[in-house]
């Protein structure tokens, strides 16, 4: 029953995100983009850790889809222009070398999965990972800090 | 959207955003029309256009007797009633040397003070009503209903009771009034105090309007404002103190005044105007004879001729009326003068500066009533 | 009342014109609206007992049984959404009623009970239009995310002991996603009404739900310190000496304001306020449409109350009056504790929805990232601290 639903779900995750890529009104590859990081997370409920598939949903899922849309509400964007032919080629060129790359990847790499309850991760942030996860929230308010001073700096 | 007149100068700049407020907005405070410009969130300019609710007054009363122009007045401050029929009834008695009875003064007076409560409180329901409090203009417009109910009782209507005529009052108080009035007052002295805790000190209201719309005195008087809107920018300008009519003289009350010219400021007023009203009824309430003329002798057919301004506060300032007579029974000119429309003239000083949220604000703190203003 | 006098020495008998609204029979009010409560426990003792012991009845245990009885549930759940919204509407205007000193709808239905048939009636009668400008498909998928985002908050509330759809031990962070993406539905819909000023109220209001998101956060996490897990069900078990909102009473102070700020109730309501000068996100919609934004806020209106009596005010605890827990009885006791906590604050909000006036829109804003973000970092140190003192 979890292989009808992988099938299922992935052939939604291929479709949304190929709907993402091709479609010109930026709103809504905005929502494609979001359905697809949604059925992601489907994917992480498969794999036996709820928790990420939560994270995921809370972070790929709900904020940066609301942060997307606020972008091309504020900059009023257009439609995006038609991709031209040679753009369309390196895309299709990039999209078969990645395809390639994971494949070698999972196969020589290492497959097994643990399953990541809450307990797991974090004991792993704050353990294992402390310094990187630190290193990343700095990293996150000077980001913050940086694009509040542009901001003001551009409207005043 | 489409119409910008009064614009075209400086339209242009093209970081301004026009939009137009009215004229039908469920802020009901009337037909109002203001083209703003926005930048962001300040408002950079404010035109006012009035003129929806024009009913040619003024030109209507020339072809009416007198007695007939004095019911047709109620119409332009609705909400008020019978404060506008004395202006035309004072200027008519001067020209014509009708002479009034001290208790007919008594009960215009009386009249006069009961529908400042009247409007004070639709006010203050409407104000709540746009920063967003829906409860409490129900519970005004019930206090409203009282002062209504003794309204109709003596002079036969509710909101525009045609009562006040040249010589005095039409009819003779109801035998229950005076045991109605003060049964009322005593309920408003008790609903009072809520009315406070809920407006004034509020601390949402706080944050909507202390520091909002601030109108310098200098402004103020320059653009004849009167008023409430006037006292709450430090002038201690009142018709019935400056120049008195009717009973005023003879009773005691304040006039409130605060130095603050913010929209809050001028919430507070109002309120403090609420309780001198009930003072000078209470006090008219002895004075008055419980029995006695109502009314002075005045010929059937009036003739007047000669010239008069005479005016009254208004419950939204100096509502005055210059009578032109030419010996005909109907006047040659009457010529209102609203208090609301000078009030209006400070729309462009009180909103530009300010965020466009607080133009709502400010705007009922004006308290306009587009029957005076477009008459 | 005896202070509005009818003038006896009137020539003529006053006739009223129009509709008389009766007198007003208090028994019958609360008779008819005690129904609409019955209803509501009965269809939740349905959804959470009486499904599973069907399909235990009927056998059907496999994979593809649990997923059918599971989708029943649902569905159960969404009519007893329309349930609550029904009547929660009713509840509102009555309510406002009462403290306006007047009566509410009286017309339909004893006591005006069914008024929000008509109400829904009405809605689903107007034409509902996709604006020229407007891109028809986000447009009419807008409301249904947010309908969606609030009604998926029902998958992890525990009405009893045992009686939640999906009592994840990631709750909590279910919950902020969903609440994320209750935003984002309003976001869609002002994007895609093809107006400038939906536009801009759509900004504001997505503006405003994802400032009070930050504090909210910081509540859940609280609450999951304190409580020593993220699923719902756990931190309901884990009240059962003492109520969450005495050690947490900061984080309980901060939730219901940013509770009242995602429900966009007043005193945050700006985003949908009648009077103000800028429409606002739902300007385009009429008809089912705009229905769905409604039925969206309603249930919200009934799970956020919810949510807080499941943080702070024991969810379903009370006394059993030894009843054997996990039974029948007990569930439906519990259920009940939960309903009665909830309606207590459903009835909170709806006061204060009565009483206040709004907030301007640069001020709730302020107030959300000067105000409750420190207080909200200061109840977690608080609530961390404690939890390593007493537990």
């Amino acid at each position: 029953m979890s292989l009808t639903a992988f099938y299922a779900l992935a052939a939604f995750i291929l479709l949304f995100a190929l709907l993402a890529v091709t479609t010109a009104n930026m709103v809504r590859a905005a929502l494609s983009l979001a359905v697809t990081f949604f059925l992601i997370a489907g994917l992480y409920v498969l794999l036996g850790s709820p928790a990420l598939a939560a994270i995921q949903f809370m972070v790929n899922a709900s904020a940066i889809p609301i942060m997307t849309l606020f972008i091309i509400m504020m900059t009023q964007s257009r439609n995006s222009p038609a991709p031209k032919s040679w753009q369309i080629a390196l895309g299709a060129l990039a999209a078969a070398a990645a395809l390639v790359f994971f494949r070698v990847a999972v196969d020589h790499g290492d497959s097994s999965v643990a399953s990541a309850s809450p307990a797991v991760l974090g004991e792993g942030l704050l353990r294992a990972a402390l310094l990187p996860f630190e290193v990343a929230s700095v990293l996150l308010l000077l980001a913050m800090v940086g694009a509040i001073v542009l901001a003001r700096r551009r409207a005043g | 959207m489409s119409s910008t007149i009064g614009l075209e100068p400086v339209l242009g700049r093209s970081d301004e955003m026009i939009v137009n407020m009215g004229p039908q907005h469920p802020a009901t405070h009337g037909v109002l029309r203001v083209v703003i410009g926005l930048e962001g969130e300040r408002i950079t300019r404010a035109v006012p256009h009035i003129g929806y609710l024009h009913r040619n007054h003024e030109k209507i009363e020339e072809s009416r007797t007198y007695f007939q122009v004095v019911p047709f007045t109620d119409r332009m401050d609705y909400v008020s009633g019978t404060q506008n029929e004395l202006p035309v009834v004072l200027a008519v008695e001067d020209l014509a040397g009708i002479e009034v009875p001290e208790r007919a003064k008594m009960i215009r007076t009386m009249f006069f003070e009961l529908f400042r409560i009247a409007s004070h409180l639709v006010w203050m329901g409407t104000a709540m009503l746009d920063l967003g409090a829906i409860t409490p203009f129900l519970y005004t417009f019930w206090d409203r209903e009282i002062i209504l109910g003794i309204v109709e009782r003596t002079a036969g209507a509710r909101m525009l009771p045609n009562y006040y005529t040249f010589g005095g009052v039409r009819r003779d108080l109801h035998p229950h009034f005076f045991k109605d009035v003060a049964e009322f007052l005593d309920h408003l002295e008790k609903r009072m105090p809520d009315y406070e805790h809920l407006v004034l000190e509020n601390p949402i209201v706080h944050a909507r309007t202390v520091g909002v719309g601030v109108l310098s005195k200098e402004r103020a008087v320059a653009r004849g404002v009167s008023g409430p809107v006037l006292r709450a920018s430090g002038v201690a300008y009142d018709v019935r103190k400056a120049f008195p009519y009717d009973a005023y003289p003879e009773v005691e009350f304040e006039i409130p005044t605060s130095d603050a010219g913010d929209t809050y400021a001028r919430f507070w007023v109002r309120f403090q105007e609420i309780y001198q009203s009930v003072k000078i009824l209470r006090q008219l309430l002895e004075k008055t004879p419980k029995t006695g003329p109502f009314k002075g002798r005045a010929p059937a057919r009036l003739k007047i001729s000669g010239e008069r301004y005479r005016a009254v506060e208004n419950s939204r300032g100096e509502l005055g009326v210059y009578v032109v007579g030419d010996g005909g029974d109907k006047p040659y000119r009457i010529k209102h003068r609203g208090a609301a429309f000078s009030n209006l003239q400070v729309i462009p000083d009180l909103f530009i500066g300010a965020k466009f949220s607080d133009a709502i604000a400010i705007l009922s703190s004006l308290d306009p009533v587009f029957g005076e203003i477009d008459r | 009342m005896s202070l509005i006098p009818i003038p006896e020495d009137r020539r003529f008998k006053i006739k009223l014109i129009g509709y008389d609204p009766g007198r007003s029979r208090p028994w019958l009010e609360r008779f008819v609206y005690s129904l609409y409560v019955v209803a509501f426990w009965l269809f939740v003792i349905a959804t959470y007992a009486g499904v599973p012991a069907l399909f235990d009845w009927l056998g059907w245990d496999g994979g593809w049984g649990y997923v059918v009885m599971r989708a029943l549930q649902v569905v159960m759940l969404f009519l007893l959404s329309a349930v609550i919204a029904l009547m929660l509407i009713l509840a509102l205007r009555k309510y406002l009623g009462k403290v306006q000193e007047r009566y509410g709808p009286m017309h339909y239905g004893p006591a005006g009970g069914i008024q929000t048939v008509f109400d829904a009636l009405k809605l689903l009668g107007k034409e509902d239009f996709v604006p020229a400008a407007a891109d028809w498909l986000t447009f009419r998928l807008a409301p249904a995310v947010t309908f969606v985002s609030s009604f998926a908050i029902f998958a992890v509330v525990p009405f009893a002991s045992g009686w939640t759809l999906a009592d994840s031990n990631v709750g909590l962070i279910y919950l902020i996603a969903v609440s994320t993406l209750s935003a984002y539905g309003v976001l869609l819909g002002g994007a895609s009404s093809g107006n400038k000023w939906a536009l801009i109220g759509a900004l504001r209001a997505g503006a405003q739900m994802v400032s009070y998101e930050v504090p909210l956060a910081l509540v859940f996490l609280s609450v999951a310190v304190w409580s020593g897990s993220m699923s719902l069900g756990k931190i309901v078990d884990a009240q059962l000496g003492v109520w969450n909102v005495i050690p947490l009473f900061i984080p309980f102070v901060l939730y219901v304001i940013s509770s009242l700020a995602e429900l966009k109730h007043i005193p945050f309501d700006f985003p949908e306020a009648e009077s103000e000068l800028i429409a606002g996100y739902n300007v385009e919609y009429s008809g089912m449409s705009f229905a769905f934004f409604f039925l969206a806020e309603f249930v919200e209106l009934f799970l956020l109350p919810a949510l807080i009596v499941v943080f702070f005010f024991g969810g379903w605890h009370g006394p059993l009056f030894g009843l054997e827990p996990g039974t029948l009885a007990a569930g439906a006791l519990q259920s009940l504790y939960f309903s009665v906590k909830t309606a207590v604050w459903v009835w909170i909000f709806l006061w204060i929805r009565a009483t206040l006036p709004r907030y301007r829109d640069d001020q709730l804003m302020e107030f959300a990232w000067k105000a409750m973000i420190p207080l909200a970092l200061l109840g977690l140190v608080l609530a961390a601290y404690m939890r390593l003192i007493w537990r």
